[in-house]
C-alpha cells in the first residue's frame, strides 16, 4: 500500500511540475498566437482563450494545497482527518 | 486497513485534482478534452470530502440506524427462527416423501413433495444469503466503504460510479437491512404450519399391519388403537381377515420411537409396545409389514374366539362343517393352567354352543353378557381353581351362514398423518398453503425489500456520483468515459 502511495504522490509532483511547465508553454503560446501579425480573429481568439486558461489554472495550481487544506480543516470540523494534505 | 485505503484515495484525489488542472492548461485547441478539466477538479476536491468524511459517514450511519430502531441482534433472531421453521418444514416433507416411496407410492413425492422441497431449499438459500450479507455489512462495512471512497476516487471516474454504489449500499443496507423482519411481518400472513412435533419425534411410515391369533389365522376384524405418550393418535379398523392397509398417505404408522398399540377384538382389548425398528419387517420390494400376533387368543370367527391367560396350549385341533345353510366350528383345546389362570369363550347371543370341560357340560363358570358395537356377546369365563390344572376343551359352535356378515360400523377412524399430525398429502391445498405463505414472507417479501434498499443505494449513489450510471453497468463495468 505504502508503495503505491509513494508512486501517487510521485505522480501528484510529476503532474504538478508538468502542469507549471505546461502554463508557461501555453502562457507563452497563447501571447505568440494573440500578438502574432495576421489576421485570422480566430486564432487571435484562441490565443486569447489560452492565456486566460493558464491563468485561471496557475491559480488553482496555486491554490491546490489550499484547496485540500481547507477540505481538511472543514471536515476536522466534524471529524478528525486522517490524512495530512500534501505540499505539491 | 481502512486508513491505508483512505489515504491512497487522499492522493488518488489530489492526483485527479492536478490532472485536471494540467488538462485546464494545455495549449490545445481540443475542447473535448479541455471539457474534462473542471469536471476532474471538482471530483477530487469531491473524493477528497468523502475522504475526510469517513469517519462522519460511519457516525451518521449508526446514528440514523439507531434513531430508526435498527437491531441486528433481533434481526438475527428473526432469521434464525424462520430459517429453523423453513428447515424443519423440509424435514418433515423429506419424512413423508421417504415414507411414501417405501410404501411404493413415490410418484406422489415425486408429483407434489419434491418441487415443494425444491422451493423452500431456495427460500433457505435467499436466508441464508441475507444473513451472509448483513454479516459481511457488520464485519466489512467500514472496510467497504473505504474501498468505496478509493474507488470513487479514481482518476477520470473510471471507477467513480461503483464506488458510489458500494458507499450508498453499505450506507443503505447497514441501516435498513436489520429493519427487513419489521418491514416482513408487517405485510406478510402469519405462518401456521399448525403441525404437531410428533412427526418430527416419530416419524411416519406406510404399511400394512396384520393381526393374527394364536394359530396364526387372521383375527376378523380388529381395532387398532396407537398410542404415544398415552395419547391416541390413530385407531383404524381391521378387515375380516385381520389386515390393516395403512398405506393410504393419510394414514400410516410411527417409525421412529416406540410407541402403544392396543388391539381390540369384539371387547377384548391388549396392549403391545411397538418398536418400528425391530417390529416393522422390510421386504425388499419396498412393502413394509407389521405382524401382530394375539398370542392369548384362538379365533373362531367374526366376534368368536377364545382367550386364555397364563397357560399353555398342548393341543389344538379347529374344523368347521356347513350344512343346511349353519356353520359348526368345533374346537379341541388342551390347556395347562398355570396359578391363577382362566379361559374365555366369546361368542354372539344368537349362536347355538355346547361346551365340554373334561368331558363334563356342568363346569362352574362366569358367564357375562355384553354389547358390542351392536352385536350382542356372551363370556363364559372359567378360571382354573375351578377346573384342573390340564383340562380339555370341547367348544362347538354353530352359526347360521346367513348371518355371517362383516360388523356393520366399527367406528371412526382416526387418521394417524390426517388427523394427528394435521398434514394431508391427498389435500394438496393444506400441505402447499403454508408452503405458498412462506413462499411469500421469506423469499418474496424480503427480496422486495432488498430491491427497495437497492433502489434507495442507487438513488444515494448518484448523490454521491453525481452521474446517471446504469446500476448493473456502474457494478460490472463502471461509468463509461463522456
Amino acid at each position: 500500500m505504502a508503495d503505491i502511495v509513494g508512486f501517487i504522490q510521485e505522480m501528484v509532483m510529476n503532474v504538478t511540475i508538468a502542469a507549471w511547465i505546461m502554463f508557461f508553454l501555453t502562457w507563452v503560446i497563447g501571447w505568440a498566437l494573440k500578438g502574432s501579425p495576421i489576421p485570422f480573429l480566430r486564432i487571435k481568439r484562441a490565443g486569447q482563450r489560452f492565456i486566460e486558461d493558464a491563468i485561471w489554472a496557475a491559480f488553482w495550481l496555486a491554490m491546490g494545497s489550499t484547496v485540500f487544506a481547507v477540505i481538511a480543516y472543514v471536515a476536522s470540523k466534524f471529524q478528525q482527518p486522517f490524512p495530512e494534505p500534501p505540499i505539491p | 486497513m481502512e486508513y491505508g485505503l483512505l489515504v491512497l484515495a487522499f492522493y488518488l484525489s489530489v492526483l485527479t485534482y492536478y490532472i485536471g488542472i494540467l488538462l485546464y492548461m494545455l495549449p490545445l485547441p481540443f475542447y473535448s478534452i479541455k471539457k474534462w478539466a473542471p469536471t476532474l477538479m471538482v471530483d477530487g476536491v469531491f473524493s477528497a470530502s468523502l475522504v475526510f468524511l469517513y469517519t462522519l459517514i460511519l457516525y451518521v450511519m449508526k446514528y440514523l440506524g439507531n434513531v430508526i430502531g435498527s437491531d441486528w441482534n433481533s434481526f438475527y433472531t428473526w432469521i434464525t427462527v424462520k430459517t429453523g421453521l423453513v428447515v424443519s418444514l423440509i424435514a418433515i416433507l423429506k419424512l413423508i416423501g421417504i415414507a411414501l416411496s417405501m410404501a411404493g407410492l413415490g410418484f406422489l413425492s415425486n408429483s407434489l413433495l419434491s418441487p415443494l422441497i425444491t422451493l423452500l431449499t431456495y427460500v433457505v438459500i435467499i436466508l441464508l444469503l441475507i444473513t451472509v450479507v448483513s454479516a459481511i455489512i457488520i464485519e466489512y462495512g467500514a472496510r467497504l466503504i473505504a474501498i468505496g471512497i478509493l474507488l470513487h476516487a479514481v482518476p477520470f471516474r473510471l471507477t467513480r460510479a461503483s464506488g458510489a454504489m458500494i458507499i450508498s449500499m453499505v450506507i443503505v443496507f447497514s441501516i435498513g437491512l436489520p429493519l427487513m423482519p419489521l418491514f416482513v411481518e408487517n405485510i406478510s400472513h402469519p405462518i401456521s404450519l399448525q403441525t404437531s412435533n410428533l412427526l418430527d419425534e416419530y416419524g411416519v411410515s406406510y404399511l400394512i399391519v396384520h393381526v393374527y391369533d394364536k394359530l396364526g389365522n387372521g383375527v376378523p376384524y380388529p381395532i387398532v388403537y396407537v398410542y404415544v405418550d398415552d395419547t391416541l393418535v390413530a385407531r383404524y379398523n381391521g378387515d375380516s381377515r385381520g389386515t390393516l392397509n395403512l398405506l393410504d398417505p393419510n394414514k400410516g404408522l410411527p417409525s421412529n420411537k416406540t410407541y402403544t398399540l392396543e388391539v381390540e377384538v369384539c371387547g377384548y382389548r391388549t396392549r403391545y409396545l411397538i418398536n418400528p425398528r425391530e417390529d416393522y419387517v422390510f421386504y425388499n420390494n419396498g412393502s413394509t409389514i407389521l405382524n401382530i400376533y394375539l398370542k392369548n387368543l384362538v379365533s373362531l370367527g367374526v366376534c368368536r374366539f377364545i382367550v386364555v391367560d397364563n397357560s399353555d396350549l398342548l393341543e389344538v385341533n379347529v374344523y368347521r362343517k356347513s350344512s343346511n345353510g349353519n356353520t359348526t366350528v368345533f374346537t379341541d383345546l388342551e390347556y395347562i393352567f398355570y396359578n391363577n389362570s382362566y379361559l374365555s369363550i366369546v361368542y354372539q347371543d344368537s349362536d347355538y354352543t355346547s361346551i365340554y370341560v373334561n368331558g363334563s357340560s356342568i363346569v362352574h363358570n362366569e358367564s357375562t353378557r355384553y354389547k358390542w358395537r351392536n352385536i350382542d356377546l356372551v363370556k363364559q369365563t372359567f378360571y382354573s381353581h375351578n377346573i384342573s390344572v390340564v383340562a380339555r376343551f370341547l367348544v362347538s359352535i354353530t352359526y347360521k351362514d346367513s348371518e355371517v356378515t362383516g360388523l356393520d360400523s366399527l367406528g371412526r377412524e382416526l387418521y394417524y398423518m390426517k388427523d394427528s399430525i394435521n398434514m394431508s398429502i391427498t389435500e394438496p391445498t393444506k400441505l402447499i398453503n403454508p408452503v405458498v405463505y412462506i413462499i411469500f414472507d421469506l423469499l418474496i417479501a424480503p427480496l422486495a425489500y432488498i430491491a427497495v434498499l437497492t433502489s434507495s443505494s442507487y438513488a444515494l449513489a448518484r448523490i454521491l456520483g453525481g452521474a446517471y450510471p446504469g446500476i448493473f453497468y456502474a457494478l460490472t463495468l463502471g461509468r463509461r468515459l463522456r
